[in-house]
């Protein structure tokens, strides 16, 4: 019997820190990032909420031109994910991702 | 016995699940309730802006015009008549009444319109008192900021009058009047002369323009600095021209009463983008696209409700996911957070000849 009620509570628990882990996991957004960053986040964002293929190019010209120059590997990582997930047609979560960028480097 | 106490005594387990089952059913509840109370302010705010756009009307229907965005004895050389204060910056100068202290007696404010003396400052020693006064007609109850009356301040953030006497406190607003695409509150409204404009968001041209202080040159919404906007100057139609929108006080503070010349507005959080603005945010916002405002791919800035950058002069709203705004007519529509951006533009001026077509 109790160690069944053990069982139960350990179970309990570990449920609990995962749920946690994982809400924390899918919330955690991505930090501050550098200013070169936070620019082409704003101009993914723009385009993304117009659907516009012409801006999107420009972002993808920009990063032609200027390479890697200002971002971090993760920043290039984030914003080419944003730019696929654009050319893939799905404006609305894309444009979700390039708000959220900007979102967190807001200091309130 | 010991069964008996057994039989009508909880386990652990079964506490450990009621409780488990209370907690997913309250979790269930809340956000609806939330949901609910969220679209009761919505609604509330919106009464707001009805009355306000009523408001408007009534006030054009006896002066033939719509009020302007705030007074200010002109000036075209940032010159202004002997004991009058300006602004060497914006040449913003006194007396400084907003459309919101203009609309009082059509949103049953007589007993405080009949205090003011409207070819006076703001500032004037008998006003003092009166224009600290809160109006539930221009307050939302979404906002989550100050509610109170605020002290306006100067660049350094310190409490400021133009006759140093004593800092002004102004009755608050959550509610700004639409300056169109453009904003002209910095030094091109005055000590600059000039500004860039653009004359075509489809194709994002741009002009420079000779402002000389007449801010009418650059603006293309219905408020601005001495605007008289008549009705027929909205060619664009008052159904798709915004006219009023929202602004928190939880990013900075407004007012009803009007515009203090040198007053500088500060945001109450920090984006790598905003920072203080002019006296004129007080009373007014604009949605882009603005000249020289232009984003790393040189495509111009338009900043819908909420649009991430939160600039003092932009429209922010703490309703979900959008925010009100009271069109020419005196409607009040939603708008989300992600609309079309180009719509949005269209919708900014009133005169500029875009067609729109379903917007909503």
């Amino acid at each position: 019997m109790t160690t069944n009620r053990n069982t139960i509570l350990t179970t309990l628990v570990l449920a609990g820190f995962l749920l946690t882990a994982g809400s924390w996991w899918f919330n955690r957004g991505y930090g501050e990032v550098s200013p070169i960053t936070y620019e082409y986040s704003k101009a993914l964002y723009s385009a993304c909420l117009n659907r516009n293929e012409e801006h999107l190019g420009k972002v993808e010209e920009l990063l032609v031109t200027r390479g890697d120059e200002g971002l971090s590997v993760n920043e290039r990582k984030w914003i080419d994910a944003i730019i696929e997930e654009a050319r893939d047609g799905r404006w609305v979560s894309a444009a979700k991702r390039a708000r959220r960028m900007m979102e967190d480097q807001v200091q309130y | 016995m010991d069964t008996q106490r057994s039989r009508y005594a909880f386990t652990l387990i079964e506490l450990l699940v009621v409780i488990a089952i209370l907690g997913i059913l309250t979790g269930m509840l809340l956000p609806a309730v939330q949901q609910i109370r969220a679209v009761a302010r919505r609604i509330s705010c919106a009464n707001n802006m009805r009355q306000l756009g009523l408001a408007m009307h009534n006030y054009e229907g006896a002066l033939g015009h719509f009020p302007p965005g705030f007074t200010s004895t002109p000036s075209r050389d940032g010159t202004a008549p002997s004991g009058v204060h300006i602004d060497p910056i914006t040449w913003n100068a006194a007396p400084g009444w907003g459309w919101g202290a203009h609309l009082l007696p059509f949103v049953e404010g007589n007993n405080i319109h009949g205090d003011l003396d409207f070819a006076k400052p703001i500032w004037e020693t008998k006003h003092r008192e009166i224009i600290q006064t809160n109006l539930p007609v221009f307050l939302c109850p979404s906002s989550s900021g100050e509610s109170q009356p605020f002290t306006v301040v100067d660049g350094d953030e310190n409490p400021y009058s133009p006759d140093s006497v004593k800092p002004v406190v102004l009755g608050r607003s959550h509610y700004v009047a639409s300056h169109g695409q453009e904003s002209a509150w910095g030094p091109e409204a005055g000590s600059a002369l000039s500004g860039q404009v653009f004359t075509d968001i489809y194709t994002f041209t741009t002009a420079t323009v000779d402002i000389h202080g007449d801010v009418s040159r650059v603006a293309d919404g219905p408020f601005y600095r001495n605007s008289k906007t008549q009705i027929s100057e909205v060619s664009d139609g008052t159904t798709t021209s915004i006219f009023l929108g929202e602004h928190s006080s939880r990013l900075s503070d407004k007012t009803w009463v009007g515009v203090v010349p040198g007053a500088t507005v500060h945001p109450r959080f920090s984006s790598p983008e905003n920072g203080p603005d002019g006296a004129a945010t007080l009373v007014l916002y604009h949605m882009g696209p603005s000249g020289g405002e232009l984003d790393i791919t040189g495509f111009p800035i338009i900043h819908p409700v909420n649009f991430p950058t939160y600039h003092v002069g932009q429209m922010y709203s703490e309703h979900p996911s959008g925010g009100n705004v009271c069109m020419g007519d005196g409607s009040v529509q939603f708008i989300s957070e992600s609309v079309d951006l180009i719509t949005w533009a269209e919708l900014s001026s009133i005169n500029e000849g875009e067609v729109i077509g379903e917007w909503q």
